[in-house]
């Protein structure tokens, strides 16, 4: 009886058992401070001295008195617009292309997934600046192929620092290939057998089939890289610093340069609970507008 | 199937271990070696003191050059060679060292001896009480330091937070090779008025077009620049202790255009090439490959200015105009040593900051790394064993004879300085006029200004 009533407890209580370090982490280390930072936004908390109540202070002073706000936002809105789009085209594209059945096929995934692990070390920066620059890699390859070009500061001019770090995200499309790459796999082959016998082209096949098929991955690549690309920060931070002209400034900057440059932390977390409203409202769009486009087999 | 389940196993331990292993170090001992010797912990961020022998560890935290790394952790091997206590070196370039910095003050976990700025102290004492009062111990042998310097630039109130490790002030330095190239009349007697300066540089240019006149980039625009040609006109400080300021709109337009004549005439980098290194100067090869004729930096950075191409620099004054108010010449310890007030051991703490500041031997260890020490006693020992170089102490002897208001710590202060930054930008990218970036200075420091007040 012992023996049995154990074994019934081992079988409902074995999967929770498993995932107590899963969940002591996510109560420890997300759950907590996403709690701590909305109780701290109602604050002036510094992290060093003791804080008191401000009420909605903060959240009135981002959106009356804090110049560099819808900059910022600004900022950020385009660094998506530029980087998201770019990056789901060019992860399909190569999935698509890695999607067959080639010798060595696995070396080129190797490669092109190699620049998402690399993320935003300083040895990218320096990589960026060596082609960016006026006498970089890129003007020299302009250069070459139109004479009398002068060159130009990619990275120094305002109007083409926000798309040279935005291309770093793209560059780093890694990840949502192999999702891509995934979901190109699970498409039947009897669906473009019976779309040859329709007499179908290949485009007909690619928007008729795979892409209908693939709507689901592409809905969870779409929304996952837009949350990833809106609390952005590594680029700004390394490459531009913000500049030029606050042209790249992008809102993780900004959090930051508030949070742990000025002491202003109270503040920073009331900026990161709108940057989180704003997140959730882009998703719902998303989510709202997915309906007649995504195609569930179920 | 028992093949596989081995295999995961195996796996699953793996991963196990390689998680466990960036959890430190342990040393494996037979009972007889764990018997006679003491563990040690060497796990960065962990302190320990082992009551039984008296061995101690404790954490050490700078920013610098690797030429300041070696010379530093040279002297921290010696002192334990001398005296068995450990101390782990924490070094990294100044670029995010504050930030890390509070955050580690935040989180309790900031190291025992800690290097700063001396703005900091005022900074940091405003959020806390964070380092130890240096003469509530009778360990530091103040004796050997000019306690009027010690307390002007170290205190904050009654409590002397930190102690200065060396001193410096702002220097234009001229790589003498180009100079003697371009026949650019500067030597250690040049004493220029800005509108000097524009006049050889125009000169420099016409023969030296692809040679850059003063290597320069926004922040040491900003800091070494502007602010100076600022308190040249009004004097005093730049930020009072009552949190106003003394400069008006006029005068800071004056210093913007000043600016904007630099980058029109083509004697400093355009703004757009220099903002690639994103205010890591040193990392814009110009210098480094001699091809700049001068650099406005503080005179503790001429280690760092030295290497294969630039062998030979020197150091004159600031260009100061005739009728200035004040010269503007930023004189204040290059950088400051405190103590954690919650260090394991303040005790030890203090005795390897007495001796690192004033022991013979670490005074040679460290040379000047750190730039012309503060004490006499320091300073006349390195001459006399030749660790001082000459160009170094002359752009300090400089500074220091036509130093200007001594600016107390709300001169570097983070927020100001990022919008003034940033307001600089505006004009060389010609966003702003320079009457129009004064005004918005002058609106947009107010509420920084306010919130300094408040704390």
């Amino acid at each position: 009886m012992r023996t049995n009533q154990w074994k019934k407890w081992k079988r409902k209580y074995t999967g929770m058992f498993y995932l107590t370090p899963w969940i002591i982490g996510f109560l420890a280390f997300q759950l907590y401070p996403l709690v701590m930072s909305f109780l701290y936004s109602f604050t002036d908390f510094t992290m060093l001295n003791d804080y008191k109540f401000v009420g909605l202070q903060n959240y009135i002073k981002i959106f009356t008195n804090d110049r560099l706000f819808l900059k910022s936002m600004k900022a950020t809105c385009m660094y998506v617009a530029i980087a998201l789009p770019l990056k789901m085209i060019i992860s399909l594209f190569i999935a698509g292309l890695l999607n067959r059945r080639l010798k060595g096929i696995a070396v080129f995934k190797v490669i092109y997934y190699l620049p998402s692990i690399f993320g935003g070390s300083v040895a990218i920066t320096i990589l960026w600046r060596f082609i960016f620059m006026k006498t970089g890699l890129l003007n020299t390859l302009i250069g070459a192929v139109f004479s009398g070009y002068n060159g130009f500061d990619w990275i120094g001019s305002p109007k083409t620092s926000l798309p040279v770090i935005s291309l770093l995200q793209v560059w780093q499309f890694g990840s949502s290939m192999v999702l891509f790459l995934a979901g190109l796999k699970q498409v039947p082959d009897s669906l473009y057998e019976a779309a040859d016998i329709d007499g179908a082209n290949a485009v007909q096949k690619y928007f008729r089939i795979t892409l209908p098929m693939l709507s689901p991955i592409i809905l969870f690549n779409l929304v996952m890289q837009m949350i990833q690309l809106f609390q952005d920060f590594t680029a700004a931070f390394v490459i531009t610093g913000g500049g030029a002209l606050k042209e790249t400034y992008l809102y993780g900057l900004m959090l930051y340069e508030n949070g742990f440059r000025y002491f202003k932390m109270g503040y920073a977390s009331a900026q990161s609970w709108i940057l989180f409203v704003i997140i959730i409202l882009f998703t719902f769009v998303i989510f709202r507008f997915s309906d007649g486009l995504v195609h569930y087999e179920d | 199937m028992g093949k596989k389940k081995w295999m995961a196993m195996l796996l699953a331990g793996t991963v196990t271990l390689s998680m466990l292993g960036g959890c430190g170090s342990w040393q494996e001992q037979t009972p007889k070696e764990a018997e006679n010797t003491k563990e040690e912990h060497t796990q960065e961020g962990e302190n320990t003191k082992d009551g039984g022998s008296g061995n101690i560890s404790l954490r050490f935290c700078w920013w610098g050059s690797d030429t300041r790394h070696e010379k530093t952790l040279e002297a921290l091997a010696k002192y334990e060679e001398l005296t068995g206590v450990h101390i782990e070196g924490e070094y990294s370039t100044i670029s995010s060292y504050y930030e890390k910095l509070v955050t580690q003050l935040a989180g309790g976990t900031a190291p025992d001896i800690i290097q700063l700025d001396y703005p900091w102290i005022t900074e940091l004492a405003a959020q806390g009480d964070f380092f130890v009062d240096l003469e509530a111990y009778d360990i530091i042998d103040f004796g050997k330091f000019d306690m009027d310097y010690t307390k002007g630039w170290c205190s904050e109130g009654d409590k002397l937070a930190a102690l200065p490790m060396a001193q410096n002030g702002f220097t234009l330095f001229y790589n003498r090779d180009v100079v003697k190239e371009s026949g650019l009349a500067v030597d250690e007697s040049t004493e220029w008025t800005w509108e000097d300066l524009i006049r050889e540089g125009e000169k420099f240019k016409a023969e030296n077009p692809d040679k850059v006149f003063l290597h320069s980039d926004l922040h040491t625009l900003e800091k070494n620049v502007f602010k100076p040609y600022v308190l040249q006109q009004c004097g005093g400080q730049w930020i009072n202790d009552d949190f106003t300021v003394n400069f008006t709109e006029e005068q800071l337009a004056n210093a913007y255009a000043y600016l904007l004549e630099l980058e029109e005439k083509d004697l400093i980098q355009p703004l757009e090439e220099t903002m690639a290194y994103n205010g890591n100067i040193d990392q814009n090869p110009v210098w480094a490959n001699g091809e700049a004729a001068l650099l406005i930096r503080w005179a503790s950075d001429y280690p760092s200015l030295i290497n294969d191409n630039v062998q030979d620099i020197g150091c004159c004054r600031l260009p100061v105009p005739a009728d200035a108010a004040d010269t503007g010449i930023n004189c204040k310890p290059s950088m400051v040593l405190a103590v954690n007030k919650d260090s394991v051991s303040v005790e030890e703490c203090l005795k390897f900051a007495n001796w690192m500041m004033t022991d013979e031997e670490a005074i040679k260890i460290l040379g000047d790394c750190r730039g012309v020490p503060a004490t006499a006693e320091a300073r006349t020992l390195l001459e006399e064993n030749n660790l001082l170089n000459p160009d170094l102490k002359t752009g300090i002897e400089i500074a220091s004879q036509n130093a200007g208001t001594a600016q107390n710590g709300y001169h570097d202060n983070s927020e100001i300085t990022s919008i003034s930054t940033e307001i600089l930008s505006r004009v060389l990218y010609k966003d702003l006029t320079p009457e129009e970036a004064a005004g918005e200075l002058m609106d947009t420091i107010k509420e920084p200004l306010a919130a300094l007040a408040g704390n």
